[in-house]
């Protein structure tokens, strides 16, 4: 059957606890990688922070507007700035607790061999682009901030303080695709559970 | 031939399970070095993918549906309004499928349309004899109206990439949501009448209504404070996104129904849903950006202007296609990757991008309930706990009044185009 799903097992899928159970089975060498998890853990919850921030300062805008006949001319840049920041720093955690979307209908029902491979190719794929974004980016945004470039918005913010957070997430990113990379072979072949399952179990308990 | 290599290297890289977002992105930087351009091009897609005010209303509008799925409105809803229509012939079916509706004013998503209502529907259409397929059929085509009825993502993000109003589409969206409803809750009365579905409830008191509808009116409230702010030119959609999500904790709150550990949970959840779907931006922006390269839409809209015959056979053919990548492809990377490849047809052959873009996501909710991977589908069936089988039988009928009203919208353009051209 041809499913979009989410593979689980190989990362330090979600919780802290399965993280330790699995740091439990990786070489004492190798338990410095939680470091790794840990970071992505901590910029995930910065952009939590930041989605509330969102929608506080947008809320305030209208508020502004209608209440105070103040409108404020930052919300707009801030808030989108906000957003940049969010989805980038929330990337590392969203690999490392297996939440993108994917087609596995061909690897779930492959031997465990190729199903290793396909995680260490994935991984191998996302790092690599990662670096060469961060590579990349970085240049351009050394370049904005000693040319003193800005936005063409009304509070004209130095353009490096929306980039910045692509060259962070991508940093965080393809360290966590290294760590679990390195730890793909100590653990067993991933076990691919669809992406429906793991989106509706949080759903309908939720609902519930 | 090009067009074939690169869909069949997409397709490749899909298959060895790379998600979405990096087969994207990898497919595109590798085309982009192919055609021997510099690599420049990729930080300043990268830069611009998410620099857009519009954008914002995403991560807001799931933040509010996950405040609201989790402060549990569905049920209040479902309640008020099963109150006032539950003793009709097959009530608690038009009653599911009309919090559907009303849970599509407040929520950008099918599946949590689909969770919340069903989660409190399903029990009580059991207890009441609807058929099992009917009622988990009806569940999960009603959920779809999620991304019609506005607010809707998949609108949002169509409205991104075509460069239309939010606000149009929104409205555009209008028409057809009434539609369907009107047609699922024709069958659904039809159904129970003639085909002794099942019982009604007991007609309720006036003091029951009036409680049931008290405690639902601040939802109501949301949704008509939400969309009234945007038509009336109150406020755009992105700041409507806002107020819903801070309205939305005020209701849950001031109703003592989330509690601290569930407005994290929200918060948590709407984060990682935003980035999983602006992943896919990027991804498909340096897609886009190659495939632009490559004259990729050119090339389509040319074997469309010489082998298609007209609009009618371009609709078609876009419609059996859209259709049939539905049922491997989730529905957002659908949009992002055929969208940009499309939309240059659409604006030669004189086709409004609004009407084509309410008609792309009416095909999305086909979509959602067409195995495999019809995410309704899954949600029903783990709410009611029973094989995928039964959910697949019931929402046959309900792919077929979704084609005929997909067929409806090409014939009648004026149900999609009229409220966003005459309000």
């Amino acid at each position: 059957m041809a499913h979009e799903a989410t593979h689980k097992g190989s990362g330090a899928h979600g919780a802290p606890a399965s993280a330790s159970a699995d740091g439990e089975r990786l070489p004492p060498s190798l338990r410095a990688l939680r470091i790794v998890d840990g970071i992505s853990v901590t910029a995930a919850r910065i952009a939590a922070v930041m989605i509330v921030i969102i929608a506080v300062i947008l809320a305030y805008e209208v508020l502004a507007r209608y209440v105070f006949r103040a409108p404020t001319r930052w919300t707009s840049d801030v808030g989108t700035t906000l957003m940049i920041w969010l989805t980038f720093l929330a990337m590392a955690q969203s690999l490392r607790s297996d939440g993108m979307i994917r087609i596995t209908a061909v690897v779930a029902n492959a031997p465990a061999s190729v199903r290793k491979l396909s995680q260490g190719f994935t991984l191998v794929v996302i790092g690599g682009f990662s670096l060469l974004a961060v590579w990349l980016c970085f240049g351009a945004m050394v370049e904005s901030f000693t040319m003193g470039r800005r936005q063409p918005t009304m509070l004209q913010m130095p353009e490096w303080i929306a980039e910045a957070p692509i060259i962070v997430g991508y940093a965080c990113l393809a360290l966590q695709a290294l760590a679990d990379l390195i730890r793909l072979p100590f653990r067993p072949a991933p076990a691919f559970v669809s992406h429906e399952e793991a989106e509706l179990h949080s759903m309908t308990e939720d609902a519930r | 031939m090009i067009p074939i290599y690169i869909v069949s290297a997409l397709v490749l890289l899909l298959l060895t399970g790379l998600p979405v977002a990096f087969a994207l992105a990898a497919l595109g930087t590798g085309l982009i070095v192919l055609k021997g351009l510099p690599l420049a091009l990729i930080p300043t897609n990268l830069f611009g993918s998410l620099n857009d005010f519009v954008l914002l209303a995403v991560p807001l509008f799931l933040l509010m549906s996950n405040i609201l799925l989790k402060g549990g409105v569905g049920r209040d809803l479902f309640r008020a309004v099963q109150s006032w229509v539950g003793h009709w012939p097959g009530g608690i079916g038009v009653a599911a499928l009309l919090s559907c509706g009303i849970f599509s004013a407040i929520s950008g998503s099918s599946v949590t349309t689909a969770a919340t209502v069903g989660t409190v529907a399903v029990p009580e259409m059991t207890k009441r004899g609807y058929k099992p397929s009917f009622t988990l059929g009806l569940l999960a085509a009603g959920g779809t109206l999620g991304i019609l009825i506005p607010p809707s993502i998949p609108l949002i993000v169509y409205g991104v990439i075509a460069e239309e109003s939010i606000g149009k589409l929104f409205l555009a969206g209008v028409g057809p949501g009434i539609l369907l409803i009107t047609v699922f809750g024709l069958y659904t009365v039809l159904s129970a009448a003639f085909g002794g579905n099942a019982a009604a409830s007991p007609r309720a008191s006036w003091s029951e209504r009036t409680e049931a509808t008290l405690r639902a009116l601040p939802t109501v409230l949301l949704a008509v404070v939400m969309l009234g702010g945007i038509y009336a030119g109150a406020f755009t959609p992105t700041e409507a996104s806002a107020i819903g999500a801070a309205m939305a904790l005020a209701i849950t709150v001031a109703q003592r129904s989330l509690s601290w550990a569930d407005f994290l949970r929200a918060v948590k959840d709407s984060v990682q849903t935003t980035t999983v779907i602006f992943l896919i931006v990027v991804g498909a922006k340096i897609f886009g950006q190659a495939i632009t390269l490559y004259q990729i839409p050119q090339q389509v809209a040319h074997i469309f202007d010489t082998h298609v015959p007209g609009t009618v056979g371009f609709i078609v053919i876009v419609s059996l296609i859209l259709l049939f990548i539905g049922l491997f492809l989730e529905s957002m990377s659908m949009l992002l990757i055929m969208v940009p490849v499309l939309l240059p047809t659409v604006l030669g052959l004189g086709l409004d991008p609004i009407w084509f873009g309410v008609y792309f996501v009416l095909l999305i909710e086909i979509a959602l309930i067409t195995p495999p991977v019809g995410l309704n589908l899954f949600v029903i069936q783990a709410i009611a706990n029973k094989p995928l089988g039964v959910v697949v039988r019931g929402v046959v009928p309900f792919v077929l009044m979704m084609l005929f009203v997909a067929a409806l919208l090409s014939l009648f353009p004026q149900i999609v185009l009229w409220l966003p051209f005459h309000l």
